[in-house]
């Protein structure tokens, strides 16, 4: 991912995200699914709900992408103190706990009819449900705190840390005996479902790209707008 | 219903749930931009055009 946290002061807005990334990012979700749906045969023994796979698959894919950049840009604050690392942060954990979530729904909709239930207790899920709750925390304790450096600095340690359940849940399918069935990837598929994963896992990255972009543009300007608020508080300009 | 309907019924469920939450939030985060730049821009009018 390019460097867009360092280029200028958090005081300082970046420029608008691309209207034309979005149109992009959507136009392709729009022909990849259209692609997979209209060429994946009906699988022998889940029929056609092996089409819930293009979207959730590639949704559970981009929530660990997204924390991952928790993670590092959470790293990179501790590390080097830059607001703006900060801010990036906490809109890449927006935008993942929002794929979090979707990826929960899309898997109780496909958990319902191919094992009977909406919901079990087992590994996988449980720990998914574990990494959203901790991200929905990690909003709700920027939420309450007012100071930007503690809130920054309470946030990265939350970020940190949350971020170190991404490897559990993709591993808690080989670690316990669970009700989920293994990791889906181009490896694991029959050819004939390969490319159409592939297609929706490009798009929904370019979506994510657009979201956290857009997220992190109004992050800035927020901050910028608390600047002038506190700057003119204080009698300045 | 037969096994067929039912499976179909639940993938339509599943790409709409998708949509609704995928534009949902591209609706918000469009709506809290546009917002957020009025304010920021009309506070950089108002500070005769400097930023802080």
């Amino acid at each position: 991912m390019p460097d867009i946290s360092s280029d200028r002061s958090a005081a300082t807005p970046p420029p608008r995200t691309s209207v034309w990334l979005g149109f992009v990012a959507f136009a392709a979700v729009i022909f990849a699914q259209t692609f997979s749906i209209l060429t994946s045969p009906a699988d022998r023994d889940m029929g056609h709900l092996q089409k819930i796979m293009y979207v959730h698959v590639p949704a559970a894919w981009m929530t660990f992408l997204a924390f991952l950049v928790v993670f590092v840009y959470s790293m990179r604050y501790l590390w080097k103190q830059n607001e703006n690392d900060d801010l990036l942060a906490a809109s890449a954990a927006e935008v993942g706990a929002v794929f979090n979530g979707l990826t929960l729904m899309l898997g109780m909709i496909w958990g319902r009819p191919a094992w009977g239930v909406w919901w079990v207790w087992d590994a996988r899920l449980t720990s998914t449900l574990v990494l959203f709750l901790i991200f929905v925390g990690y909003l709700a304790l920027r939420a309450f705190v007012d100071d930007s450096v503690q809130r920054a600095k309470w946030s990265a340690a939350v970020g940190a840390i949350g971020a170190i359940n991404v490897p559990i849940v993709y591993m808690s399918v080989k670690w316990w005996r669970t009700l989920h069935q293994p990791q889906s990837s181009p490896g694991t598929l029959d050819p004939a479902y390969t490319l159409g994963l592939r297609l929706n896992a490009i798009a929904l990255l370019l979506v994510l790209i657009y979201f956290i972009r857009k997220r992190y543009e109004i992050a800035r300007l927020e901050r910028a707008i608390e600047d002038f608020a506190q700057a003119a508080a204080m009698g300045g300009k | 219903m037969n096994v067929f309907e039912m499976d179909r019924n639940f993938v339509i469920a599943a790409y709409s749930v998708m949509w609704v939450v995928v534009l949902g939030y591209l609706v918000r985060l469009i709506r809290k931009g546009s917002r957020a730049r009025t304010d920021y821009d009309g506070m950089v009018g108002a500070n005769g055009g400097e930023k802080p």
